[in-house]
């Protein structure tokens, strides 16, 4: 009853409140209606249709574009490589930050240069990064190659994007070059928020410099939990890099989810198929994400 | 001061300059496509030429990347945002005329130019008893081959006959330029699907297979196909054929360099090369040219590509739009001018009768190709290329680097192009 008795004044003021703040938030409403959801709604659907692409016309076919894709093997073998993809390349870029902050922890002359010239892959624009790794490790003329057989650790120049396991590694390669600076510069961030008393107990408790690392690792935990699933989620969504160094080939070994949905709609032209990919794209994201989520959530308890 | 004087006399003035505004405003005229891309000197002359014959046009170029334009133009047609003339290519009417986006040009252009075209070019552009488009050039592909490695092998002219065409390959086996780089003997670009069909159709043909066959059922696992594919493979594994998949352009500069024997393209190649080496007409000497190889000796089938002209529902500006493709398809000045540029054959009879293109030596063995036959890539069914495009060059490239076996992998894209025939 207590709540009813608020003075009328007290609730126009709050109502008044409500309304002003509808109205500031409501052009991000409009925006993300415009933007993202009415997008999301309407991929839904099309993942119901076949869609006859260049006219308006569309034809409901229920479940059938599930039913297409799943049956056959391009999707799978794209699902598995995504999420080896994801896997790879989150552990990769643990380990690559993780050294390249360590060696940065250290004092010595030139650090800042050094951090400045380090965090520079992660600066330039991802399609230049897959082009100057395209280039670099071209056949014919590429950098790459040139050094290897020059100094006769390869008897003969390798097509680096011409086999199955070369293809997938050049891509990672690429992908972890250009990524891996955020996760030095976060770890780096973080090694200043661990007290160097930490480390003088374990110097007196006899620990080594190994023991002193996996001190550091339990210290960072979340920093690196947190660093490792976002690192995850754009591995996910990695589309540039594999699209201009393979387009997903040879023979769709480096096919990810985003360049298969890419060539089912816009080579293909089967939207439907495209959309009903996303969909189940979008489902497994969303279960990670609910994962994701439950993780902040216990890092703030 | 006699104000009401004056007054006329600003009014007037101002009405006067307000005339002379909308006399002089010109149309800007757009057309789509990937024209400035390969043709640049040609694309400027024609601008030159069709402003100088209707003063009131402002021709603009709207660039495009090839892979992309087929998307791009659904999307107009679906968004309406069209150019006022799509430069397009046989395969891109076809498909814009199947959901009904382009104009019938018999109706835009004057009788004597569509009676003037060529009667291949004129049923191939028929669509649904509509002429949808115009071809104005006609480009078979043919075979480039180096010079001078042509020579070094033992050969005075390009290789006429499959053997003839492995003993020039096989001569280049193991093969370096003085600074110790491979020297391939041909390839098919693959980085991007469509260019497998697309640069293997002739390779096919001459073998003696079709995508179709006369029922409309795929026939890509004929023995033909099989022959094509296991003599590709073999010339692979003998390192001679690759780097595969490899982007196109890489392809062209490995020629261009002289680190390859051999590259099918279209009469359009000529100058792309002038224009890349910097060496003008100089260059014309580093390759001969020839139709492809056949079994038998004679002048080999290619796979018969078109651009053409079209003029979408859409479009803003179609009557000078008409007039703009009027020219590029029949006028003599512009097309001769694209033909010394460009190569280009010529789609309206008048202009091919013109001394300048029947006594071209470059020109005439692409016809040779034209008339030696050939069809689109996956003809009758050349619309859903880009559907057939990932497939069969997913199973090509299994097949070279994989190991995939020939036949058994010819036998799933057949089924996999017969699928999709029947979804669509």
């Amino acid at each position: 009853m207590k709540r009813l008795l608020v003075p009328h004044q007290t609730y126009s003021l709050r109502s008044q409140n409500i309304r002003f703040a509808l109205l500031v938030i409501s052009p991000a409403f409009v925006i993300a209606g415009v933007a993202l959801y009415y997008p999301i709604f309407n991929s839904a659907l099309m993942s119901l249709q076949k869609v006859y692409f260049g006219s308006s016309r569309f034809d409901w076919v229920g479940l059938a574009n599930f039913r297409a894709v799943l049956r056959g093997s391009v999707f799978l073998k794209s699902f598995t490589w995504t999420l080896l993809y994801g896997v790879l390349s989150t552990v990769l870029l643990f380990v690559v930050g993780m050294y390249f902050a360590l060696l940065l922890n250290r004092k010595m002359p030139g650090t800042n240069l050094i951090r400045g010239l380090l965090l520079m892959p992660w600066s330039i624009p991802v399609f230049v990064n897959a082009f100057l790794w395209l280039w670099l490790l071209n056949v014919q003329y590429g950098f790459v190659n040139y050094i290897l057989v020059t100094l006769r650790i390869l008897p003969q120049p390798v097509h680096w994007t011409g086999g199955s396991l070369v293809a997938k590694a050049s891509v990672l390669l690429a992908y972890i070059w250009r990524v891996f600076p955020f996760n030095m510069i976060v770890y780096l961030a973080a090694f200043q928020t661990v007290d160097p008393m930490y480390y003088e107990v374990a110097d007196i408790e006899g620990a080594n410099k190994v023991q002193q690392f996996f001190l550091t690792i339990v210290m960072l935990r979340n920093i690196i939990t947190f660093t490792a699933l976002l690192n995850f989620i754009w591995a996910f969504q990695e589309f540039t890099t594999i699209w201009i160094m393979t387009r997903g080939g040879p023979a769709g070994a480096t096919n990810t989810l985003m360049t298969q949905v890419y060539t089912r709609s816009f080579m293909e032209r089967n939207f439907g198929e495209a959309a009903a990919m996303g969909a189940m794209w979008v489902l497994f994201l969303m279960v990670f994400s609910v994962f994701y989520i439950r993780f902040l959530l216990a890092r703030e308890d | 001061m006699n104000w009401k004087k004056v007054t006329l006399f600003a009014v007037l003035f101002i009405f006067a300059l307000t005339l002379t505004a909308f006399a002089q405003k010109k149309t800007d005229v757009s057309v789509f496509g990937w024209l400035t891309t390969y043709a640049k000197p040609f694309s400027e002359a024609f601008k030159a030429e069709v402003e100088k014959k209707y003063p009131n046009i402002n021709l603009v170029f709207r660039e495009s990347i090839y892979e992309e334009t087929s998307t791009q133009y659904l999307l107009m047609a679906q968004s309406g945002d069209a150019p006022d003339v799509s430069y397009t290519e046989l395969i891109m009417s076809n498909e814009l005329a199947n959901i009904g986006a382009l104009e019938d040009l018999s109706k835009w252009l004057p009788k004597k130019v569509i009676d003037d075209m060529a009667p291949a070019a004129y049923e191939a552009c028929m669509f649904k008893g509509e002429l949808t488009s115009v071809i104005w050039d006609i480009s078979p592909y043919c075979l480039f081959y180096n010079a001078k490695l042509l020579k070094d092998t033992g050969f005075s002219k390009p290789p006429r006959t499959f053997k003839d065409f492995e003993k020039f390959m096989y001569g280049l086996k193991g093969k370096k330029d003085s600074a110790g780089n491979k020297i391939w003997g041909t390839n098919i670009a693959g980085l991007d699907d469509l260019h497998v069909p697309f640069l293997g159709s002739p390779w096919l043909y001459n073998f003696g297979g079709e995508w179709f066959d006369k029922n409309g059922v795929a026939a890509i696992n004929s023995p033909q196909s099989v022959e094509m594919l296991t003599w590709f493979k073999k010339l692979y594994d003998d390192t001679i054929f690759g780097p595969v998949p490899i982007d196109r352009e890489t392809d062209r500069t490995l020629f261009m360099e002289g680190h390859a024997g051999v590259i099918g393209e279209g009469p359009w190649q000529r100058g792309i090369w002038r224009d890349r080496s910097g060496q003008g007409e100089k260059f014309d000497a580093f390759w001969m040219l020839d139709t492809y190889p056949t079994r038998d000796g004679k002048p080999g089938k290619s796979l018969m590509w078109s651009s053409n002209a079209a003029i979408m529902k859409a479009a803003k500006h179609k009557k000078e739009a008409a007039q703009v493709i009027e020219m590029w398809l029949s006028d003599p000045k512009v097309v001769l001018a694209y033909g010394r540029l460009n190569g280009g054959i010529p789609a309206v009879k008048s202009i091919q009768n013109l001394a300048e293109v029947q006594n071209d030596p470059y020109r005439k063995v692409f016809v040779s190709a034209i008339q030696a036959g050939g069809k689109l890539p996956f003809s009758p069914y050349a619309t859903l290329i880009n559907e057939f495009s990932t497939v069969y060059a997913r199973a090509f490239h299994d097949i070279l680097l994989n190991n995939a076996p020939i036949k058994k992998t010819l036998d799933s894209v057949a089924e996999e192009m017969d699928r999709i025939v029947k979804s669509k």
